[in-house]
């Protein structure tokens, strides 16, 4: 997967300013990964990448890296 | 299980009204910079939302209605045998705001009313419990009011919840059905009360009566439960609705859902094989309006183009309680379906 476009995707989810999604970020140090963002990561999974998971599934992550992990076992962001 | 085929009711009308002021996300709201509400705006689909001044409370904007709606089909007050109001926003913790829309009306005392207190299903839940009280031959004419003032409860610096509601009241009209009338409605019902704490007002009522946070007073919205609370259990509901009246898409005119979420809509549309254009939208323009949000999306739509024959609808509640629900039922061609925007007279007690 290319990492890099994943991470500047999750940047433009969460609407995240002055920076960028690392993939050490967690729901601890990235802000806009709060309950609004969530919603607008879910939405966009399923809209753009046809990956569905359940809210509680969603929950459970708490970590970018574990996104990335998702995107990649569903070839999305696949290297060019 | 809550499923039903009642007949025996027609819908002679239904009106719906929206305060005056509006407000548009992307350029009247200070809270959140320009990227952060288009994203918002451009997921849920909201561009514009009315909101009531601090007078104007549920009995204002549904007794406007009411009259309206009452003007327009000719009827005479002393008619109407009930009088149902559904809403999460009551005027009073007592008495109930239906007892006070019954006085400004002019309904006479032989009326009963009484309120029911859904948001999201709230049209749903009355027109069935409407439906039942004219198939039991208790009642001639009711009155079906549904409204609601989430903007009086929303944070305006929640960024889940603060771009998303709109204010407004609707008002139909239901009577016992003539011999001509094609009456026979279909209704599914369903609750799941463990998902309740996910769209809350945690204080101001009898559990925690004076709140030491005023943010218990607010709404709190766990948008990511909520939303794939709608996308597990709104289609299989969609198709329990076709089972039930034995039709299929194309049946129908108009697909009419709760306007929650642009984006889910779709989304479930597609995914119930529905034609995208039978499914009218108000959320763009007026926001999630909760209890009225179904009755001012079909009065916007209006009669369809060049209809000569009555018509078949699809209507779709889901959301705080948890609480969904669907009907079925034809609209007669004559049916008033129309809406206006209300201009406050003077603050009413």
């Amino acid at each position: 997967m290319d990492t890099e476009r994943a991470l500047q995707w999750l940047t433009e989810i969460f609407a995240v300013k002055y920076r960028s999604v690392t993939i050490d970020d967690t729901r601890d140090s990235l802000a806009e990964w709060d309950s609004l963002g969530s919603l607008l990561l879910l939405s966009a999974l399923e809209e753009e990448h046809k990956i569905v998971i359940s809210a509680d599934e969603l929950e459970a992550m708490t970590a970018v890296r574990q996104i990335c992990d998702l995107l990649d076992k569903n070839h999305a962001f696949r290297a060019a | 299980m809550a499923r039903a085929a009642i007949t025996g009711m027609a819908v002679r009308g239904v009106v719906a009204c929206v305060p005056e002021k509006q407000i548009r996300n992307e350029s009247d709201y200070p809270w959140f910079d320009a990227a952060e509400i288009r994203k918002i705006t451009a997921m849920a689909g909201i561009k514009s939302r009315r909101v009531a001044g601090p007078d104007v409370c549920t009995s204002d904007l549904c007794t406007a209605a009411g009259q309206a709606l009452l003007e327009r089909l000719g009827w005479d007050p002393t008619t109407i045998d009930a009088l149902i109001l559904v809403t999460q926003t009551p005027d009073y913790v007592m008495p109930s705001t239906s007892c006070v829309i019954q006085h400004r009306l002019g309904i006479p005392v032989t009326c009963a009313a009484f309120d029911v207190a859904l948001g999201c299903s709230a049209y749903v839940y009355g027109m069935w419990l409407a439906n039942s009280l004219i198939a039991s031959g208790g009642c001639g004419r009711v009155l079906l009011l549904t409204g609601e003032t989430p903007s009086k409860f929303v944070d305006p610096k929640d960024r889940t919840t603060a771009l998303l509601f709109g204010d407004a009241g609707s008002a139909t009209a239901l009577e016992a059905a003539g011999d001509g009338d094609d009456t026979r409605a279909y209704y599914v019902m369903m609750t799941d009360g463990s998902g309740g704490g996910h769209l809350i007002v945690p204080g101001g009522m009898f559990r925690n009566r004076f709140p030491a946070e005023q943010s218990e007073f607010r709404l709190h919205m766990d948008g990511v439960q909520i939303f794939d609370f709608t996308r597990t259990r709104v289609p299989p509901l969609i198709e329990d609705l076709f089972a039930l009246s034995a039709t299929s898409p194309k049946d129908y005119t108009y697909f009419v859902f709760h306007q929650a979420n642009q984006y889910l809509i779709k989304f479930i549309a597609s995914k119930a094989g529905l034609d995208i254009s039978r499914v009218p939208f108000s959320i763009g323009e007026f926001g999630n309006t909760g209890a009225a949000s179904v009755p001012l999306t079909l009065a916007l739509a209006g009669a369809p183009q060049g209809a000569d024959d009555d018509y078949n609808v699809m209507l779709l509640g889901f959301g705080v309680g948890l609480s969904w629900g669907g009907v079925s039922l034809r609209i007669p061609r004559a049916c008033v379906l129309d809406h206006f925007v209300y201009h406050q007279q003077q603050p009413t007690t």
